[in-house]
């Protein structure tokens, strides 16, 4: 098992490695720089010339690199060129943010996905299941931030301008001072239940016909109909043998669905207002804002392969097949 | 041998699976898996049950323990009629009621310890306390050739025959009347397979357990068999003592089956007989006896008819008009 | 108030960008400004304005009430509000209400007193000397004095710092404290523009940022956390969720009516426009003129429309060979219908736009010839060009060349994405095929910058200077904002002498000579003035939303009791 996590790891830092090269010349390569959507004509030529100095700017490439992978070695992260502060305050200032909407949406959607997903399989063609899978369907193939606007409409005031939950932000700005702990509390749920669920629900449609196909395959195993000829109650089998065998898969998948809800982030986070890191990424893409572009990036990297890492490690604590090999 | 009061008694049972197509999964036509079978069990007796893939036999051992629902048909065990019991009714029966598979991977949960899968039963049932069920379940291994080193074991860590074994282990720790056992060898390596099958020869004889032993493997059949029930498309068209099918097959089904069997016999008594043409399918069973038309002695104008119905326990029974 | 800048790009109309580029947060009054007080900015105190002076000072004695909250909904958020730092119109409205400037910019360009009680010129014009208010306060307490002016000239001037506007301090050789409250200015030269040069820019705290190296000011704790001494006082930074601001007990005037404004941030337009309709937010600005009619109808919300300090136009890069010729650009405007643009893209809300001067600046020439749309027209100018379609293909050609050519904007900004297709349509009609080509903002203007398109659709956000070097003086030609490689020495010296001439009319003369050459030679094609459409909660009173700014006089918003939505 430590030879396995060790194993990982190494492929893991490689792996970060490799994405902070690619990122570290794609930015850099792409058209336009900096300065280009700041400048104006009252910025002196020289004025231009030192801002770029100063962020080290003005050397050749591979000299770039050379100090941004120094500087990457003792973990630092530089200073933002069009937010005006260090990039390590600004990732502070949202990776929380981000951290909470898109684990939340996360757990929602992964409880979603199975909790459709076994009803559908449990009621395999019956006309539930059918609703549930042409439902799940459709919402997997609504895009995200067409279904955060869809969201908009019908819950925060579009139609009837009735707003039964709130349209951006985290708190009540106007209110959130002066309430208690619980009110507090209710505010900030209210505000994470439209970005959340236009994260989550894409995901726990798809997740939930996984599930349902993963079911109805352990369903069919000898095991399954060995455990009803021993007797047990069909709840029993269909949760303690049927359930534990189909999950198994669905580890796998919440390692690969968080690319997917950090992209989910990064959009439902301009669409909600939402103060995270995903909007600090499109920024700084835009703004060609090097620094906090590599840095965003690198993080977003990490926490995917964090949670790739996870999830090997969780299959292998649960899966004895994988455990001994 | 008439004295012994039936363990099982089968009658009329059908399965037929509905055929769904378009998006609205509308039916469209029935497949008729197991289309009236019916046959006895005495207590500790082995009915064979024989047929090429695609016949329905393993459709019939699924349906008599109610796995599947069947469509149609009586099923009677120790004097209850098992089709006309709740599920929850018929759980406490299961005890009696085994049943072993053909593929020893799939049929065994590979998320349980040996242990934890054979003494499930146990625990179900609520036989004994916890030590009483350990000892059970170690009782059982030994009775199968496995150490009680291995319940602690995970199924991945076993070969195709242990876990044949841990699968009748699995099945013996409840002390069943009765077990299905479905082609329990054709997945097995060949010296595998007669292991296996004196294993289920030395436990029929221990502890007087019936079984409807489903296989293709008609040597396997003989072996282990006291009767034999042969199938075409759903339904039994001959049933008689092992010795006697053997010797005497009546059916030319029965006979075309053993003729296809490569078996030493230097003097050549048995023909080779070539069926002509497919297997029809059970989507659209050919009226009358189902196999006239491939049948080298169908006599037309009569076979078109249904031959008569077979019954069980009187000789050598065999449906078929040209007899 | 807002540090007015002379020429911007308008990187950004639409939302792609959470924070977008200084953009028009300015606008005007919908009447010519030759119709208002006439322009003086020679410097002197008797520059104010009487009868604005008059207007601002007749609130203090009015009744208002006290109380409620202004919930401002903004695109993008800020990233500093340290006023060397910032490069956001966001940032800006809100250090516009924290800092004080030397003097207070009114709508007619005349100056009002701020900081400065009054000001005063030499007699040989080179020196402008301020008397400073004593009783203006940093909200921790400590007195602004001349020190915090000399010391906020010094950063201004600093190089390392970077200040985007520094160029506007040029031509001040020096400031000099002569005491406490009095500061003076020694420029270099004597030229129209010495007073607004003086004041550009608010003044920051010396104690506070003395200690701060000039390397470290692009980073440091002052940028987010700001102290100042204007009307409002900094209270809450959540960062991209809300930047809270408080009224100053302490400030000079006493405090302002409103108890807080709240800087909400709503990157995605769409929410925003649904946040002003249930009232989450009571302000937004730049509404896009596709919500106006929805919105207009809402009875909470009084909509505020004057032209914008921006305007649109079609590039031609005169290094190419299809635009070198005075009369094919000349055909080019002539067969574009300006006005079917503005009623299908942007609903009537703009003009059509003849010249490179807004008409809110003095300078501005009413009279200006125009190129009305007159396909026929057109297509007869091309052919004395010798354009003619000899293979009749459908496209004009000339010694073997197609006159087919690529029409660069940027993405996100769907207006400006239409009219490229707009254009498009138009031209084939005369036999030119123009290609759109929508690239990526920074990408589009990485390229406009380096003169690497072929025609481009663009905006200039337009400064309060009259100011044309940058654009279009040959002096410009490699520099990266003359995008077009103008060059036409008639313009230069026309320009040259007008930028030093001191006599108002005189100037004015040159000024009207210098845009009738521009629009004679049609280095661009002039497409329209936008309107600017804000809306605010009708429950704000006293809200005169100018062309400086619509925060303009955003301490004297008041909501009567009886109205009022928060504490």
């Amino acid at each position: 098992m430590r030879t396995f996590i060790l194993r990982r790891l190494l492929v893991s830092a490689v792996t970060l490695f490799g994405l902070l090269t690619i990122n570290f010349f794609i930015i850099h390569l792409a058209p336009g720089g900096p300065l280009e959507i700041f400048d104006n004509p009252d910025m002196s030529a020289e004025v231009r010339k030192l801002i770029l100095k100063s962020y080290g700017l003005d050397q050749p490439l591979p000299i770039q690199y050379w100090s941004y992978l120094k500087s990457m070695c003792r973990l630092e992260f530089g200073y933002s060129i069009a937010k005006k502060r260090p990039v390590a305050d600004e990732i502070l200032d949202t990776l929380p943010n981000t951290i909470q909407l898109s684990m939340l949406a996360l757990s929602l959607e992964l409880s979603l996905g199975i909790i459709i997903g076994i009803v559908a399989a449990v009621r395999q063609d019956s006309h539930l299941d059918k609703t549930l899978r042409l439902s799940s369907l459709t919402l997997y193939s609504i895009p995200e931030f067409y279904l955060g606007l869809l969201f908009l409409l019908l819950f925060a005031g579009g139609v009837g301008a009735l707003a039964w939950l709130p349209p951006s932000g985290m708190v009540d700005l106007v209110a959130y001072d002066s309430m208690g702990f619980f009110e507090k509390l209710a505010d900030r749920i209210l505000h994470l239940i439209l970005p959340c669920m236009t994260i989550a629900l894409g995901g726990a449609a798809s997740i939930s016909r996984y599930m349902r196909g993963q079911l109805l395959e352990v369903i069919r195993q000898d095991y399954i109909r060995t455990a009803r000829a021993k007797g047990l109650s069909e709840r029993a089998v269909i949760f303690k043998h049927g359930l534990r065998n189909a999950l198994m898969p669905i580890i796998t998948i919440i390692g690969l669905s968080l690319p997917v809800v950090f992209s989910g982030t990064v959009i439902v986070e301009n669409v909600f207002g939402w103060p995270g890191m995903g909007r600090v990424a499109v920024d700084a893409a835009f703004q060609r804002d090097y620094p906090i572009f590599l840095a965003v990036n690198l993080m977003f990297g990490a926490l995917v392969v964090a949670g790739n890492l996870l999830a090997d490690i969780l299959y292998a604590v649960v899966d004895p097949r994988v455990r001994l090999s | 041998m008439k004295a012994d009061p039936l363990l099982l008694e089968v009658e009329g049972l059908k399965k037929h699976f509905p055929v769904r197509k378009g998006v609205f999964g509308r039916t469209t036509g029935w497949v008729r898996a197991v289309d009236g079978v019916s046959f006895s069990l005495l207590r500790g007796e082995t009915l064979g049950l024989v047929g090429e893939s695609g016949c329905g036999k393993t459709t019939v051992g699924r349906s008599l323990l109610r796995l599947i629902e069947p469509t149609a048909g009586r099923v009677v065990f120790n004097g209850r009629e098992l089709t006309a019991l709740t599920h929850r009714q018929l759980r406490p029966l299961r005890r009696d009621l085994q049943v072993i598979f053909q593929d020893p991977y799939s049929s065994l949960n590979p998320r349980l310890t040996v242990g934890g899968m054979v003494g499930e039963g146990l625990a179900i049932h609520g036989v004994g306390g916890p030590a009483e069920r350990g000892e059970r379940v170690a009782e059982a291994l030994v009775q199968v050739g496995l150490s009680p080193d291995h319940l602690s074991r995970y199924p991945h860590e076993f070969s195709g025959g242990q876990r044949q074994r841990i699968g009748l282990a699995r099945a013996l720790v409840l002390n069943p009347k009765f077990i299905v056992c479905d082609e329990p060898i054709s997945a097995l390596d060949v010296s595998i397979q007669s292991q296996i099958l004196n294993l289920l020869a030395e436990l029929k004889q221990a502890c007087r357990i019936a079984y409807l032993f489903i296989s293709h493997d008609l040597a396997a059949v003989e072996y282990l068999s006291d009767r034999v029930a042969v199938m075409y498309l759903g339904e039994i068209v001959e049933l008689a003592e092992s010795d006697e099918l053997y010797r005497n097959p009546l059916h030319p089904y029965t006979q075309a089956l053993l003729a296809a069997v490569p078996v030493a016999d230097p003097a050549g008594r048995r023909k080779r007989l070539i069926l002509p043409g497919d297997v029809p399918s059970p989507l659209n069973p050919p009226s009358g006896c189902r196999f006239h038309p491939r049948c080298p002695i169908a006599i037309q104008g009569l076979c078109e008819r249904q031959p008569p119905p077979l019954v069980d326990r009187k000789g050598h029974a065999v449906a078929c008009h040209a007899v | 108030m807002q540090k007015s800048t002379a020429l911007v790009l308008i990187a950004l109309l639409a939302a792609s960008l959470s924070c977008t580029p200084k953009q028009p947060s300015d606008q005007t009054a919908s009447k010519p400004v030759e119709s208002a007080t006439p322009v003086t900015d020679r410097g002197t105190s008797e520059d104010l304005n009487p009868q604005l002076e008059e207007k601002w000072e007749a609130f203090y004695r009015s009744k208002y009430d006290t109380g409620d909250t202004l919930v401002v909904g903004t695109i993008g958020d800020a990233e500093s509000l340290n006023d060397l730092t910032h490069v956001t119109s966001s940032a800006a409205d809100i250090i516009s209400l924290l800092f004080l400037q030397l003097t207070r910019t009114n709508p007619d360009f005349s100056h009002g007193p701020a900081l400065a009680r009054s000001w005063q010129f030499s007699p040989d014009h080179l020196e402008l000397t301020f008397k400073l208010r004593d009783d203006v306060t940093w909200h921790d307490g400590v007195k602004t004095t001349a020190q915090d002016v000399k010391f906020t000239f010094e950063k201004q001037t600093d190089e390392v710092i970077a200040w985007s506007a520094i160029k506007w301090k040029e031509n001040i050789k020096e400031c000099v404290v002569v005491d406490d409250t009095t500061v003076k200015f020694i420029f270099k030269k004597v030229y129209p523009y010495q007073l607004m040069d003086a004041v550009v820019g608010v003044i920051l705290p010396k104690h506070l940022l003395e200690k701060v190296p000039s390397a470290e000011w692009k980073s440091c704790e002052f940028n987010r956390n700001p102290i100042g001494n204007g009307p409002f006082k900094f209270k809450e930074w959540r960062a991209k969720e809300a930047i809270e601001v408080v009224a100053s007990e302490k400030f000079y005037r006493g405090r302002p009516p409103l108890n807080r404004i709240i800087f909400k941030v709503v990157p995605d337009q769409e929410n925003l426009v649904l946040q002003l309709k249930t009232g989450q937010i009571d302000f937004m600005e730049q509404v896009p003129p596709k919500f106006f009619e929805e919105l207009s109808h809402n009875r909470d919300l009084v909509p505020y429309v004057f032209p914008s300090r921006t305007y649109v136009y079609i590039a031609w890069n005169l290094k190419n060979s299809l635009f070198q010729s005075k009369k094919v650009r000349q055909a080019l405007t002539t067969a574009m219908d300006r006005q079917e643009i503005i009623d299908a893209r942007l609903y009537k809300f703009a003009e059509i736009c003849k010249g490179p001067i807004s008409p809110i600046i003095w300078a501005y020439n009413p009279n200006l010839p125009d190129f009305p749309y007159d396909p026929e027209k057109a297509r007869k100018w091309l052919a004395e060009e010798g354009w003619k379609d000899s293979d009749g293909d459908g496209i004009l050609d000339k010694d073997g060349k197609r006159f087919e050519f690529t029409i660069q904007t940027n993405q996100g900004n769907k207006i400006r994405e239409d009219i490229t297709v707009i254009v498009q349509n138009q031209l084939k009609k005369v036999g030119i095929s123009a290609k759109p080509l929508i690239l990526e903002a920074n990408t589009f203007f990485s390229n406009l910058n380096k003169k690497e398109f072929e025609s481009a659709v663009a905006g200039w956000f337009v400064g309060l200077k009259m100011e044309m070097t940058t654009i279009w003086h040959s002096r410009s030609l490699n520099d990266k904002f003359n995008h077009v490689y103008y060059s036409n020495p008639e313009f230069d010296a026309v320009n040259d002498q007008a930028c030093d001439e001191m006599d108002r009319e005189k100037a004015r003369k040159l000024w009207w000579r210098a845009q009738e050459i521009i629009v004679e030679d049609q280095p661009y094609t002039f497409l329209y003035v936008p309107k600017q459409i804000n809306f605010l909660h009708r429950r704000f009173k006293n809200v005169q939303m100018e062309t400086i700014g619509w925060s303009y006089n955003i301490e004297q918003w008041w909501a009567p009791k009886d109205q009022q939505k928060y504490r």
